[in-house]
């Protein structure tokens, strides 16, 4: 009886579960049409994890065509809470049109471990006609420490010649060497555009997205549009710099060295008492 | 080919004769494997200086020993860097420090902390063998629970509690090493009873864990009641037990006394700092990495009742003891959390007796504890999720911050300034640095004192410096349960940072420097980025008072400095029982007292070193606020000295030169006489057979008595 509960007991040992507590902040962003040289963001954070997030903070980034002194800022946004805020933005593009603009949200955990996540929304200067790029990353999954490539895949749907001005966005616990590029993408085609991603000190178990914005002008009008996508960070499960699964085999090896010896003294020592 | 094949067979033979001692030589080694595959030795070995939670704060005192106390023969003593001075060690453990310090000598400070830090981490294990070994317990039980420790030490339900990593990385590294230990004494003292031997050394173990916490030094005494109630019948084994524990408890308490007696009779003079935790259910205390090994304990605890087992009774008394402790620490005014890892670390070794009774009738136990050594392993391993990054952010250092350019230019800067104290706004985004508590490391960093720091309770200036770090601060940290937190208020800041006789204020957030910039007071110095650095005017270390001094009795003093300190502060108020001839006692209301200005035309000139204080003034018998922590150390040449609101010092000279000391008290002396006492007599009793020092003393008292 002893022995089976305890057989038992070795393979409930190595039953997993898993519960944690989790931060998930949704951000919403509108703004109207901007009709002079500013217009205002109107950001809104709702906080739908388990545990709060503290020393929160909404910025938008600025890039060629805008600039912004606000941001938005709480000391703790509890689970359930809202946070929601306008900021001016100053516009300095001068063509009328389509205009990117990502907006970082920085905040950290009750052992104040920074997280960051990016918000791509789009921006229209007076009037604006949808781009004709098409741009899409695929998914990655990279180690805490480790580094993987995305591919940017572009496809212009468009019968004309375009130059494309391209920056990748990152959240800041990810580094990317070279963020800008310029490219051209001839009527109908397609491209591939890889960046090599590391991790400066993500978290495994989150994931981050990342965004990419596709900008060119033409015929006196801006366009731009975002591609997306996310980059996941996982746990290298190692013991001693080998794959737990070595110490899967090793086990098993081992309990079955066990259990037949187990049988095999059982069976000796019944033959023991036979001769007796 | 004979005499070969008898070499073999006599290696076989040493190998199946050390069986059990050779598996438990490779599975401590795994286990330390184990660790080490966390704590990288690239990371532990490198001359960084820890950062990470309270850890990186640590750090200061551990300099401050190696570089003051230990060179001026000392272990507790003044130290000015925090609070406006505070009695450092008086009210802390100093053992972690003191090793810290003299490994500093041989391999540097910066290695040698990071090794203490993770020493109690490391001997866990070992103690829990040894632990178990000595409770005669059979093979593999006691190394069952050296691998039974990991599921504790890996547990990231809790950063606080004490004895896991995670605590251990957020500053808790002096319960860690007192909780190995204490795991040890639970063994040992059940042996030397059991066996009425060794009470010199479960003496000197005892100390040890009284040097580094109060908590498990606490539950080591209630743990040795057992051996009393079991005999409660038995009038005879009560009598043996009861001498062994009294004189076991003797020598312990001869060799802490010069910290422990001071610190008993000092202890009106700390800071109250109680934190109670509400513990809503079962699962914080036994979390989920924890459950398999707890329900072994469970199976054990269930076994030994029907067994009659006393050493497992022994075990399990314990763990109700603790549990016990928890419950009834929040009304003895001490912080309940304490006594639950040490429920939770015995509950886990003894989760090996769970597997003894298990497999009693299994063979080949060396295979079966291979099995449950990797089997936990990959357990523990896969319920981790950020501990190694913890360590790493640790162990790298300040000096491997990306922002450490920017602390360095601070701190360098800060260095260079004419000598002051610094105050700083509390910021989390300190963190960037390796903690958000970076700035408490100015005294380390800068040499110049901060008001901030650890050791909140060790202080009674504290409750009036997070009050003040609460007006200039936009996320104030309000540490201390039961004190009040002001609310941001920089312009009433001001009238406390001079009290506090503050010269340099580094402000971080946009709504502090925003709330500054207006104001002429604060002249702005220097930008580190989002760092400004403004300096005060202050009136020195030792000012003359506006209005002349009353006098109030001792007995409700901090309530009423507080009070004093929020709104009141043009009138200092001296607290004594001992009232100066001529005065009386003030017995108004504190907003009320009268404002009586005194002669404020003196030349005061100051020395201040960190325990001496050299004054020459020209203004005899007048009152002199010292702008520094009272203790009753402080001592005086050539005047009377008092203590004064907030919690500094009052002195009448009689003389134009004053030499302010941090000196002894009787009790300090007395306390230090009888640790030099307990010193002797354990030498003696320990090395009286080596030097055959008995049978020579009872030869000299027989040819003494045939002289007389």
């Amino acid at each position: 009886m002893m022995k089976k509960i305890f057989l038992i007991l070795i393979f409930l040992l190595s039953i997993s579960l898993a519960a944690a507590t989790y931060i998930t902040i949704t951000t919403t962003i509108s703004s109207q049409v901007i009709l002079d040289n500013s217009t205002t963001l109107h950001v809104s954070l709702k906080q739908s994890g388990d545990e709060a997030a503290y020393d929160v903070n909404v910025e938008p980034l600025a890039t060629q065509y805008f600039s912004s002194e606000d941001i938005l800022n709480k000391d703790k946004l509890n689970p359930g809470e809202t946070l929601s805020g306008n900021m001016t933005l100053s516009f300095l593009g001068t063509l009328p049109g389509k205009y990117p603009l990502v907006v970082l949200t920085i905040y950290h955990d009750a052992n104040m471990y920074p997280f960051s996540t990016l918000s791509p929304h789009i921006l229209t200067y007076k009037k604006g006609y949808p781009s004709g790029i098409y741009g899409s990353i695929n998914q990655i999954e990279i180690s805490k420490d480790g580094s993987g490539y995305i591919t940017l895949s572009l496809r212009n749907l468009d019968e004309t010649t375009h130059t494309i001005n391209i920056k990748l966005y990152l959240p800041r616990e990810l580094n990317a060497g070279e963020t800008e590029k310029i490219i051209s993408l001839g009527p109908k085609e397609e491209k591939e555009l890889k960046y090599k991603i590391s991790s400066m000190g993500a978290l495994p178990g989150s994931t981050y997205s990342i965004l990419a914005s596709l900008e060119y002008e033409e015929n006196g009008y801006h366009y731009g549009t975002f591609a997306s996508g996310l980059v996941k960070i996982v746990e290298k499960k190692e013991v001693f710099g080998l794959s737990q699964w070595w110490i899967g085999i090793v086990v098993v090896i081992l309990i079955t060295i066990f259990v037949i010896y187990q049988f095999w003294s059982w069976k000796n020592e019944k033959k023991k008492k036979r001769k007796k | 080919m004979r005499k070969r094949k008898s070499a073999k067979n006599k290696f076989f033979d040493f190998l199946m004769r050390n069986k059990e001692n050779i598996v438990n030589i490779i599975v401590i080694l795994i286990i330390w494997g184990f660790l080490l595959s966390y704590f990288k030795p690239s990371l532990i070995l490198s001359g960084t200086t820890t950062s990470g939670g309270d850890t990186g704060s640590h750090y200061y005192p551990a300099w401050y020993m190696k570089n003051y106390l230990l060179p001026h023969g000392k272990i507790i003593g003044w130290c000015p860097g925090w609070y406006a001075g505070f009695p450092i060690f008086q009210f802390y453990f100093p053992l972690p420090y003191v090793l810290m310090s003299i490994l500093g000598y041989l391999i540097g400070l910066q290695v040698s902390f990071k090794l203490v830090t993770i020493l109690g981490t490391f001997l866990l294990p070992l103690c829990a063998f040894f632990s178990m070994k000595f409770m005669k317990f059979k093979f593999p039980v006691p190394i069952i629970a050296a691998i039974f420790t990991l599921p504790f030490l890996f547990m990231e339900a809790n950063s606080m509690w004490g004895g896991n990593i995670p605590s251990t990385l957020a500053g808790e590294f002096s319960y860690s090493l007192s909780l190995s230990l204490l795991v040890l004494f639970v063994g040992s003292l059940y042996k030397g009873i059991k066996e009425n031997r060794y009470w010199i050394w479960n003496g000197i173990l005892f100390a040890l864990i009284f040097s580094t916490h109060v908590f498990t030094a606490i539950a080591g005494v209630l743990f040795s009641t057992f051996f009393l109630l079991i005999n409660f019948k038995n009038l005879k084994a009560l009598k043996k037990n009861f001498i062994y524990l009294f004189k076991m408890y003797s020598i312990s308490f001869l060799l802490v006394a010069y910290w422990a007696v001071p610190l008993i009779t000092k202890i009106g003079l700390h800071t109250k700092v109680q934190f109670i935790w509400n513990i809503e259910s079962i699962s914080k205390i036994i979390p989920e990495i924890l459950v398999p090994f707890a329900a072994l304990a469970a199976i054990g605890f269930l076994i030994s009742l029907k067994e009659k087992n006393p050493k497992a009774i022994y075990l399990f008394y314990t763990i109700g003891l603790s549990g016990f402790l928890y419950f009834l620490a929040k009304y003895i005014g001490m912080s309940d959390i304490r006594f639950v890892p040490i429920l939770q670390i015995i509950l886990m070794i003894t989760g090996s007796y769970g597997i003894y009774v298990l497999s009693k009738r299994l063979k080949a136990k060396w295979v079966l504890t291979f099995i449950i050594l990797f089997l936990t392993i990959f357990w523990v391993n896969n319920h981790v999720s950020y501990i190694d990054n913890w360590i790493k952010w640790n162990y790298e250092g300040f000096e491997s911050k990306a922002a450490y350019g920017q602390l360095h230019s601070l701190t360098e800067y800060l260095k260079e300034l004419p000598p002051g104290r610094i105050d700083h706004e509390y910021s989390g985004t300190h963190n960037k640095f390796g903690t958000p508590r970076t700035f408490e490391d100015f005294p380390y960093f800068t040499g110049k004192p901060t008001l901030e720091g650890l050791y909140m309770e060790s202080s009674l200036s504290s409750p009036f410096v997070f009050y003040l770090q609460s007006e200039i601060s936009k996320t104030p940290t309000c540490p201390i349960p039961g004190e009040t937190c002001m609310y941001f208020n920089p312009d009433k800041a001001l009238q406390h940072m001079e009290l506090f006789n503050i010269k340099y204020v580094v402000a971080t957030s946009e709504k502090l420097k925003n709330a500054i910039e207006n104001n002429s007071e604060y002249k702005f110095l220097k930008s580190f980025n989002e760092i400004n650095v403004y300096e005060i005017n202050n009136s020195g270390y030792v000012t003359i008072p506006k209005y002349k001094p009353v006098f109030m009795p001792k007995k409700n003093w901090k309530k009423e400095s507080e009070e004093w300190y929020k709104d009141y502060m043009e009138v200092p108020i001296i607290f004594t029982d001992n009232l100066p001839k001529g005065e009386k006692y003030y017995t108004g209301e504190i907003k009320s007292i009268p404002k009586i200005p005194l002669k404020n035309k003196c030349n005061i000139e100051e020395e201040v070193k960190n325990e001496e204080v050299m004054i020459k003034t020209n203004c005899l018998n007048q009152p002199h606020w010292v702008k520094i922590s009272y203790f009753p150390n402080w001592k005086a040449e050539g005047a009377d000295i008092y203590l004064a609101t907030p919690s500094f010092m009052m002195i009448y000279p009689h003389q134009e030169k004053v030499r302010l000391y941090y000196g002894k008290t009787y009790m300090d002396i007395i306390g230090e006489a009888l640790t030099y006492i307990g010193i002797i007599i354990v030498v003696i009793l320990l090395f009286s057979k080596k030097l055959n020092i008995k049978p020579k003393l009872e030869k000299t008292i027989k040819h003494i008595r045939n002289v007389k």
